[in-house]
């Protein structure tokens, strides 16, 4: 134990060259790609005015900035539904996707029988389906719903089975050896070690419920982002699609970004 | 009080774990593979035997078959006059790797066995507390493995293994994978350990010179199919400080079981 205390002392205090270093890369991590996507901006601002596209077809970034600014009413008011049919959807398919993909392992009849199933239904190009969705659920909220979970339940389901399996060698012959039963196998080990895996699929299952969700609102819907692409465009007003896309992509990367927080979280909590 | 005194080994004494004529042969793509062949050993109470050997003798294998987790193929290993069938709760295991739960503290780690077997871990955390401070971990209880070094980690698996008071310990080349310095502290908390609660020990390993320093028996086993090529009784006195590896006895006992080793080979025509 005091051997530990003077290891603990032994590390060398952190020197300001490492400190500044690390400040530099942290700088260059998050500095590089803004400036990279600021010049991007500047040199569609510069081609669109040298060249002078007409705007319908092309605006540029400051007119897209001047139509969020403009239309922020109705944006907002699109933005409700959308950021709703989403989460609900998302989290519709991971209460249903992880309690699947840990019947599946606990039972491998269950698996043998199904997995595969589901593995060929997951080829299927899922947009094709949508139009069905309205033929089944009706022109409502339903049917925008239910593709929102359609889509975004495989990547739960894969990731979360993964995990469940993720289970190392010398931990499974420990239990073995302990003769514990399956089901206390999967609450204190399986279930844990499958946590990651769960939240990196729900990462990808977000992003999905929100595409899920604007194709849904392409194809019926008097609300949303989606209403409002296909709305603007019907009307020509480019600028307006663009600043919808614009408030689309804060929306996914808020969404994301409260998996990602829960994410580190659990894994700080996890990996003490 | 710990009588320094050489496991006699006769006829006299009934064996805690007796192996009998055991061979296993694994089947790799078709392919018969024998891991390890008609092995006859028997083990008294208290004893600490190290099966000795280079990697890939199936030493590994025949400890996994005292513990139940592999099947012989052919003979039998009885624990206490009883027949392995399956894995029992009296028998303790360490592997190479710590197999730590990441998520759980020390003390939570050392009372996973009773944990995952739905047992009342309340009762037991007197015990674990005891035991971390045994090997030399007191408060470090509530640091995750994360937290820990290499051989803390293989410490707080050692405690893990003896939670719940098992008659056998099996060791599988549990501080091999650690340096050597660390290694030779490890050795010693194994002894300062063995000494007081004197459990029946398995232990593999590849290293001669560990061998020798913690056995009472060491099985030398050949390369594969593992068979027995000696079974060398260690007379040192115990209890044995790590300065005796430096004694001339110990160097002795060290080159004959060389020499040893290098006739069984030589003998085998290889």
């Amino acid at each position: 134990m005091s051997r530990a205390v003077t290891a603990v002392a032994e590390v060398p205090p952190v020197s300001l060259v490492a400190l500044s270093d690390r400040h530099i890369t942290t700088a260059r991590r998050a500095g590089l790609p803004i400036l990279v996507a600021l010049v991007l901006f500047a040199a569609w601002e510069a081609i669109v005015r040298l060249l002078d596209i007409p705007r319908v077809i092309v605006p540029t970034p400051v007119e897209v900035v001047g139509a969020i600014v403009r239309h922020h009413a109705v944006l907002l008011e699109n933005t409700g539904p959308t950021i709703l049919t989403a989460t609900a959807g998302f989290v519709i398919a991971t209460a249903v996707a992880a309690p699947l993909a840990a019947a599946m392992t606990s039972f491998r009849l269950l698996r043998d029988a199904v997995y595969p199933c589901l593995i060929a239904f997951q080829i299927i190009p899922k947009i094709a389906l949508a139009p069905i969705f309205i033929l089944w659920f009706g022109l409502g909220v339903e049917s925008r719903l239910a593709f929102a979970v359609f889509i975004s339940f495989f990547p739960v389901l894969v990731a979360t089975g993964t995990g469940l399996e993720a289970m190392e060698r010398s931990t499974a012959m420990l239990c073995r050896s302990l003769n514990a039963s399956k089901l206390r196998i999967l609450v204190h080990v399986r279930l844990p070690t499958s946590l990651p895996f769960l939240l990196s699929g729900m990462k990808v299952a977000m992003t999905m419920a929100v595409i899920g969700t604007v194709i849904g609102e392409f194809i019926s819907s008097k609300a949303g982002l989606g209403f409002l692409i296909l709305n603007a465009a019907s009307r020509a007003e480019t600028d307006l699609i663009l600043a919808s896309i614009v408030v689309l992509c804060a929306c996914g990367l808020a969404l994301y970004g409260v998996i990602e927080a829960a994410d580190r979280m659990l894994m700080k909590w996890m990996n003490g | 009080m710990v009588v320094a005194m050489p496991v006699v080994r006769s006829g006299t004494a009934p064996a805690f774990v007796t192996i009998r004529d055991v061979s296993k042969t694994f089947d790799v793509d078709g392919d018969v593979v024998d891991a390890v062949e008609r092995i006859d050993l028997d083990i008294a109470p208290g004893e600490f035997v190290t099966l000795l050997g280079p990697s890939g003798c199936g030493k590994s294998t025949l400890l996994m078959m005292v513990a139940g987790l592999e099947t012989p193929s052919r003979g039998t290993i009885a624990i206490g006059g009883t027949p392995i069938q399956a894995p029992r709760p009296d028998i303790g295991i360490m592997f190479q790797d710590p197999t730590l739960l990441p998520w759980k503290s020390a003390i939570d780690n050392v009372l996973f066995p009773f944990q995952v077997t739905g047992r009342r871990t309340r009762d037991h955390r007197d015990r674990a507390t005891g035991l971390l401070q045994r090997v030399g971990l007191a408060g470090f209880e509530a640091k995750r493995p994360s937290q820990l070094s290499g051989g803390m980690r293989q410490r707080v698996a050692l405690c893990r293994a003896l939670i719940g008071d098992p008659d056998l310990l099996l060791m599988d080349e549990p501080f091999s994978a650690l340096d050597a310095i660390t290694r030779d502290e490890m050795n010693v908390i194994l002894m300062d350990m063995w000494q007081q609660f004197r459990k029946t020990v398995i232990f593999v390993t590849h290293s001669l010179r560990e061998a020798v320093f913690l056995s009472d028996r060491v099985v030398v086993m050949s390369r594969r199919p593992g068979r027995i090529l000696a079974d060398v009784t260690i007379t040192l006195p115990r209890p044995r400080a790590p300065s005796i590896g430096e004694t001339p006895r110990f160097n002795e006992i060290c080159a004959v079981l060389r020499q040893k080793i290098s006739d069984a080979h030589a003998g085998a025509g290889e």
